[in-house]
């Protein structure tokens, strides 16, 4: 009995898809509901996906765009996983630190990721480092802010009980606050990681030679609406592939919350 | 965002010099016109509604201006506008996405659509195009400008894969050349005098140089010309009186294009101006119906010029297959303005 309770969003799952897809084909290929210059049926993206997989679409091959993709996004997610999870346990662990960071964070905090790009193609250039400094300002908040929230949420009595028993500051850093913040910042990750490939497009604007962002573009100005569709599929597939990595991880991280 | 404000205002001022700035005693036809701001093939649409032409005519335009040729073409879909100019690889990929026609040239963009250099690094390059290799190139990917670059690199015997291509939009390459993070770009006028202007950039090789002819086209949804072929033969007239009396006047036709250009945000020398008339052909009727004309069993001239735009279109993987020329290229309408005598001397008058 419990077995098929675990089963059923699963069936519940593949019913919504099987739907989606007979609508898809029904309303873009039997009926022409549906124009292919407003969206491609199922045939016009089989075609666009075997041109982007074997012949190239925007300079270079499906599997080419994804692992370029994948480094910014990766390279992004680390650069902002590094500054961000640090900063925002310090900003939550300490008031004056706090003090100090904030007034500066509050102002970065509200500026689109997209405002950055001129001074990104000033600062590093047309290549990379460009790329990634954009995903890392849309990745980096979410970081910060869920890892100090994550510090400021842990039980006032574990705070209490580590203070009574004398643990000095690493020790509760490594044994109290971190576990305690751990939750959070793995939510602050996924949504890092949420925002990275959200400000892919963005990023890959900057003169990029491959890349599923670049792709996207180029399909736009092509007015190409079956590779925008193979485009956006490789991003929503590469991204849940990551975001199942992370998770992954974050089941690594904190074993006690198994089962 | 101040060129969208300036280029909202121009559309606002241009709809109101249309009608002349007064009520009109016979009611006018309605006719949705799109152009890009500041760009030398639109200056005919500036010149005809300030002077009134469209009104002479019965038409009353309603402007809608765009940033480039792709979401212009894009709003063709939604029926924003039914005639307007634009790019030939913008033209050519509208008739291949929405079925858009052909109807006329605008003018002959060959020289400029262009790659220019950096200062520092113009001579070189022109020197030793072989230098070439190597280097990376920023460039609008998919527009007349790469259409150019690549007639240059093939002029010069080079390959796309000898160097590296990275696309952006016309701004951000002034942008980048002008803060020292690339030495190539890929231009269009007039921002190839802005950065010649501004920048001290040198065009190193032209569409023209290469021998690639890189026209403007006047393009019409199939339906609209269909439903309205009358208003569509009288927007053409309107179009080339206005040429007519631009190449006539051409001290008066100077301060109404630093105007026109001024509302779309560009400001460039009176003599890169009078480059612009000086390097860019236009076509008055008997020259719109030369080109435009099949012979049996041939092509036309036009045939050709966007058979290889559109070979070079499908090369980059825009579409499988190239578009058949004359299937999207009409003079029908040309003709039109030719058979009716009211409508050929209004198109001739220069005055």
């Amino acid at each position: 009995m419990a077995r098929s309770h675990e089963r059923r969003p699963v069936w519940v799952g593949v019913v919504t898809f099987v739907a989606l897809a007979t609508a898809w084909y029904a309303l873009t290929t039997l009926t022409h509901t549906i124009g292919s210059g407003r969206f491609p049926s199922p045939a016009e993206t089989w075609d666009a996906l075997r041109q982007i997989t074997l012949t190239g679409y925007a300079d270079a091959r499906l599997a080419e765009h994804v692992l370029h993709s994948v480094k910014l996004v990766l390279l992004g997610f680390a650069a902002a996983a590094i500054v961000g999870v640090p900063l925002g346990l310090a900003m939550g662990a300490s008031r004056a630190f706090e003090a100090f960071v904030n007034p500066a964070f509050l102002l970065i905090r509200p500026i689109p990721p997209l405002a950055w790009i001129p001074l990104a193609i000033v600062w590093l250039g047309l290549g990379d480092a460009a790329k990634v400094l954009i995903i890392w300002f849309a990745a980096f908040v979410p970081a910060l802010i869920n890892s100090y929230s994550g510090v400021r949420a842990i039980e006032p009595y574990l705070i209490e009980a580590s203070r009574m028993l004398g643990v000095q500051r690493t020790m509760y850093a490594r044994e109290v606050m971190i576990p305690g913040a751990l939750p959070m910042i793995f939510t602050g990750l996924r949504l890092s990681l949420q925002a990275c490939w959200t400000t892919l497009v963005a990023g890959e604007l900057i003169g990029a030679i491959a890349g599923l962002g670049h792709v996207l573009y180029q399909a736009s100005l092509d007015i190409f609406p079956a590779m925008i569709v193979v485009g956006m599929a490789a991003v929503a597939i590469t991204g849940a592939v990551m975001t199942m990595a992370l998770g992954w991880v974050e089941r690594r991280a904190m074993p006690w919350r198994r089962g | 965002m101040n060129r969208t404000i300036a280029a909202i205002a121009s559309a606002v001022a241009l709809g109101f010099a249309a009608t002349g700035g007064h009520v009109q005693a016979q009611p006018l036809t309605e006719i949705k016109v799109s152009y890009q701001p500041a760009l030398y093939w639109a200056l005919p649409f500036y010149v005809a509604a300030e002077k009134g032409w469209f009104a002479e005519l019965g038409l009353k335009p309603e402007f809608s201006t765009f940033p480039a040729g792709v979401p212009q073409i894009a709003a063709s879909a939604s029926k924003s506008w039914d005639v307007g100019g634009t790019g030939s690889v913008p033209a050519t990929l509208g008739a291949v996405r929405y079925n858009l026609l052909t109807i006329g040239i605008t003018n002959d963009e060959s020289y400029g659509n262009a790659l220019v250099a950096t200062a520092k690094t113009a001579d070189g390059f022109v020197k030793n195009p072989a230098s070439i290799k190597g280097q990376t190139i920023v460039l609008t990917a998919n527009s007349t400008g790469d259409y150019a670059v690549q007639s240059c690199l093939a002029k010069w015997g080079l390959k796309k894969s000898d160097v590296t291509i990275k696309s952006m939009g016309q701004a951000e390459i002034i942008s980048a050349m002008s803060s020292g993070n690339a030495d190539l770009g890929g231009l269009w006028a007039p921002n190839t005098y802005t950065m010649e202007e501004k920048a001290g950039a040198k065009q190193i090789c032209s569409g023209q140089d290469a021998g690639a002819a890189v026209p403007g086209a006047l393009i019409v949804r199939a339906d609209y010309a269909k439903e309205q072929p009358q208003s569509v033969a009288k927007f053409l007239a309107v179009y080339l009186r206005a040429w007519k009396w631009l190449n006539a006047h051409q001290p008066e036709a100077i301060a109404m294009m630093k105007k026109f250009y001024e509302q779309g945000g560009v400001t460039i020398s009176e003599a890169s101006m009078k480059k612009e008339f000086a390097t860019r052909p236009t076509f008055d009727l008997a020259g719109q119906l030369k080109i435009m004309n099949r012979p049996a069993g041939g092509g036309s001239e036009v045939d050709g010029w966007f058979t290889k735009i559109g070979a070079f279109m499908q090369a980059n993987g825009t579409f499988p297959e190239a578009p058949v020329a004359s299937k999207f290229i009409t003079d029908e309408y040309m003709k039109m303005v030719d058979a009716d005598p009211k409508l050929k001397a209004f198109a001739n008058r220069a005055d």
